[in-house]
């Protein structure tokens, strides 16, 4: 598949060099690709759950937000260094994620759904309610901790290196997750999707494997709220939002599932179409509803599956 | 302190006839088509909305208003299970972002039509008469006679009638009963308007006694999925759960913060149905 | 010893009896058939033995020990592997990764994440002799959902022995093949290691007849009878049975 490793090198050198070009023509683009890295990494991790072993969890935002509130209350309560905080978040969201998934993935499909439901909504409500730590809708907001490698330090504050440093992290999770889809692991996943009754009867313990998937997903989740924190500098409890648990299934979807690279261009269009369009239209959300509905019914593989017909088509 | 518990007891019930409704819809959606709705609340909401608008934009009385909310809601789910969740029946992922799809847009609709504000409908029914020493609204308790007469017209409907013996036999085993001659297309149809239907009543029927707001659906959503679940996916049960939920969540809300009630009440909803958990497994692998 | 044995095995379904008190024992290496006809119970009895449904009433041993409890990737883990009568292969997945997964779960770290699924060389050679074994050699780059049906029942055949094992039991594996396609399976069966034991499910008689040493007749959840090809062919009770339908 040379095309397509060429084309992901050219996605990804634009991506680095092209992109930070723009820094000062208008800090507006540099800062959409910064969000749009970010939310493709939360993307790229709900694909490896819904994309590759079809479970579709509609209360990822939780994850989100545990990873948001991980970080920054980490650095606001604790002055924690960059590098403790993320840990910190990813750490919270990983036992959350272990803790839930060990009864919820059990689950038959639609009660596995119901279950992620009403949890991001008990979340959702704590969050709101326990202002004192949260900040409740207001949220709190942080001074960015540098990062120090060794004698080197960077400043946060600055646009370009926040851009790099999502971009870094985006390209440390896409080898990753491109790692684990080509491994035998990530076979194994997409057998669970295609047919997870006959797995089983192939010496596959399928609870395992869906729990596997289920962690790496939020534990990206996590580290995507995080990232987010720091975006911002900010964290309120709208991240638990259920509109936040939505999202990443409209990218997936739009952009293509089960391919991680549809996450990012999913993202992208959102984004994009949001920072375009919402100042003048406030109804957006409608459009995008309207495209999960049209997608699923003409083109459930989204974006990146009329793009792979097009090119076998010759 | 008995005074003081009455009113939200009374409440409770009251909150408790329209989760009953809505749950119900939630259920039988469920039950037929194994489609998880959650754009249930937003017909909840599209159902008070509506309501509102022609009281208010086009003069009809609440009982009229209603009824043509109800029955546009019903109307467009009937004609969505048929346009777009037919080719899905039971693909849970499939439905569910068609589900998604569909909440999105309601929710902006309802946005657009209504707008953000939060509204206080005024009651149909103004006064209020007093039982035990207490005053209650006088449209809270005409509002559950009505939630009483549609839960009868359900049951009648559901029991009585060999249409809704088709849609309990779907719910049961659609394979079998598609074997045995019922048209479960056509059921799916009946059962989706139907649960719109029901829906939409339980928003207009409390649009008077909770405030209008394009996002009221948010709530009982969640209260109804628990609802469901709790009632182990049995109609009878999801009502009864219904009256075990509200009067619990309103009388916490005496000794609590509301939205630590609702968590509170969701928490111990979760120990029920984990406590019985392995009736519920079992009676899941029987239905597949 | 049998190798895999039931006990007053009993399925019921409310009040469907499905599986009646089945004593079934076989041997290390046999080749048994079971056939019997439609509603018999032949493909509940499968089920019970690989896990799918947990019996009513009676136990299973396997190899001496008593695995009723076991649940179905534990007991393909110990060697049980079975095929479907309805097509139940990966069908968004080619012919050579369909066997793969099969042969992917008896590799030391099935679920490794850590090297690229191509480095598997071994996995990757069993997964392809087993395909060139059953004649799909020359189409282990296509989705097995573009497959002809009888390839597709090849492939099934494929995907049970791909997790190496020591007891198969094959679900109607001629069903949709054309005779001479059939005749080839029967023959490929035939050729497999002694050591693996394989009860085949079968409607086409003159195959099972062909491959068997041992035919059990269900009928209506209970053995009628048991015996040589030979002895159930002039079986009055299995004749009736069949014939009187």
């Amino acid at each position: 598949m040379k095309k397509t490793t060429a084309l992901k090198i050219v996605v990804m050198v634009i991506l680095a060099l092209i992109i930070p070009l723009f820094k000062d023509v208008s800090s507006g683009l540099l800062s959409i690709m910064s969000t749009v890295l970010i939310y493709a990494i939360y993307g790229m991790g709900y694909d490896i759950l819904y994309g590759y072993t079809n479970q579709t969890s509609y209360g990822h935002s939780l994850f989100l937000g545990l990873g948001a509130y991980g970080f920054l209350l980490s650095v606001r309560n604790m002055n924690a260094d960059f590098f403790i905080a993320l840990l910190i978040g990813v750490a919270v969201v990983t036992v959350a994620a272990i803790a839930i998934g060990l009864f919820a993935v059990r689950m038959e499909e639609s009660y596995f759904v119901i279950t992620t439901i009403i949890l991001v909504w008990i979340g959702y409500y704590l969050a709101m309610n326990m202002v004192n730590i949260t900040g409740g809708d207001d949220g709190l907001s942080m001074t960015l901790p540098p990062i120090s490698l060794g004698f080197i330090s960077f400043s946060l504050y600055d646009p370009l290196i926040g851009y790099y440093v999502f971009l870094s992290f985006f390209a440390v999770v896409l080898v990753v997750l491109e790692r684990i889809v080509s491994s035998p692991l990530g076979k194994v996943f997409i057998a669970v999707r295609t047919n997870p009754n006959r797995v089983e009867f192939l010496g596959y313990n399928l609870f395992y494997c869906k729990f596997i998937a289920f962690v790496i997903s939020a534990v990206i989740a996590g580290l995507a709220g995080s990232l987010l924190a720091v975006r911002f500098r900010y964290a309120s409890a709208t991240y638990f939002n259920i509109t936040y648990s939505a999202l990443p299934i409209i990218w997936t979807v739009l952009g293509g599932a089960g391919t991680l690279w549809g996450a990012l261009i999913g993202a992208a269009i959102y984004l994009l179409f949001v920072y375009f369009v919402s100042a003048w239209w406030a109804n957006y959300l409608i459009l995008f509803g309207a495209l999960l509905i049209t997608v699923m019914k003409f083109s459930p593989k989204g974006i990146l599956g009329i793009i792979k017909k097009k090119i076998s088509w010759g | 302190m008995f005074e003081n518990l009455l009113f939200p007891f009374f409440n409770g019930l009251i909150w408790a006839l329209v989760i009953s409704l809505v749950a119900l819809g939630l259920c039988i959606i469920f039950g037929v088509m194994r489609v998880v709705n959650v754009a249930h609340g937003e017909l909840y909401a599209t159902g008070a909305i509506l309501t509102f608008i022609f009281l208010q934009n086009y003069g009809l009385n609440f009982w009229l208003a209603m009824l043509a909310a109800v029955a546009i809601v019903g109307i467009i789910c009937a004609l969505l299970e048929k346009f777009i969740y037919r080719a899905y029946e039971g693909k849970v992922s499939a439905t569910l972002i068609l589900s998604i799809g569909l909440a999105l847009v309601l929710q902006q609709i309802n946005l657009i039509i209504f707008g953000g504000k939060v509204t206080i409908m005024p009651a149909p029914l103004p006064g209020a008469i007093s039982l035990l020493g207490v005053g209650f609204p006088a449209y809270r308790i005409l509002a559950a006679g009505i939630s009483v007469a549609y839960l009868i017209l359900m049951w009648y409907f559901l029991y009585k009638t060999s249409l809704g013996l088709s849609v309990r036999a779907t719910m049961q085993d659609r394979d079998m009963a598609a074997g045995l001659g019922v048209n479960v297309d056509r059921v799916s149809m009946l059962t989706f308007g139907l649960g719109g239907v029901l829906a939409a009543a339980g928003g207009a029927l409390a649009a008077p006694i909770v405030s209008v707001h394009y996002l009221m659906g948010a709530d009982i959503l969640t209260i109804s999925f628990i609802v469901v679940i709790v009632g182990e996916l049995s109609l009878k049960k999801a009502v009864m759960a219904s009256f075990v939920f509200a009067p619990l969540e309103n009388i916490l809300s005496v000794f609590f913060v509301p939205i630590i009630a609702r968590v509170i009440s969701f928490i111990l909803m979760c120990i029920i149905v984990a406590v019985r958990q392995t009736g519920l497994i079992a009676k899941i692998r029987r239905s597949e | 010893m049998n190798i895999l044995e039931t006990k007053n095995l009993t399925k019921r379904f409310g009040g469907l009896i499905a599986v009646n008190k089945v004593n079934f024992g076989l041997k290390k290496g046999e080749r048994r058939g079971i056939i019997g006809p439609n509603g018999a119970g032949k493909t509940t009895f499968f089920n019970l033995l690989s896990g799918y449904y947990r019996p009513s009433e009676g136990k299973i041993f396997f190899q001496g020990e008593d695995i009723t409890n076991l649940k179905p990737f534990q007991r393909s883990r110990i060697g049980i592997s079975r095929t479907f009568q309805l097509t139940n292969v990966f069908f968004d997945m080619t012919v050579f990764e369909n066997v793969w997964v099969g042969a992917n779960s008896r590799a030391k770290h099935p679920l490794k994440f850590f090297s690229s699924a191509k480095k598997a060389t071994e996995i990757a050679e069993k997964a392809k002799e087993i395909c060139e074994m059953l004649g799909l050699g020359d189409k282990l780059h296509e989705l097995a959902g573009n497959l002809s049906g009888g390839d597709q029942r090849l492939l099934e055949v494929a995907i049970g022995l791909s997790t190496d094992p020591v007891v198969l039991l094959l679900d109607e594996p001629t069903s949709g093949l054309s005779p001479k396609e059939s005749v080839d399976l029967i023959k490929t069966l035939s050729a497999l290691p002694k050591e693996l034991s394989i009860v085949l499910i079968e409607h086409n008689i003159d195959a099972v007849f062909d491959f068997s040493r041992t035919i059990t007749v269900l009928h209506e959840g209970s053995i009628i009878a048991e015996g040589p090809p030979e002895k159930i062919r002039k079986n009055k009770k299995v004749k009736q049975v069949y014939l009187g339908e």
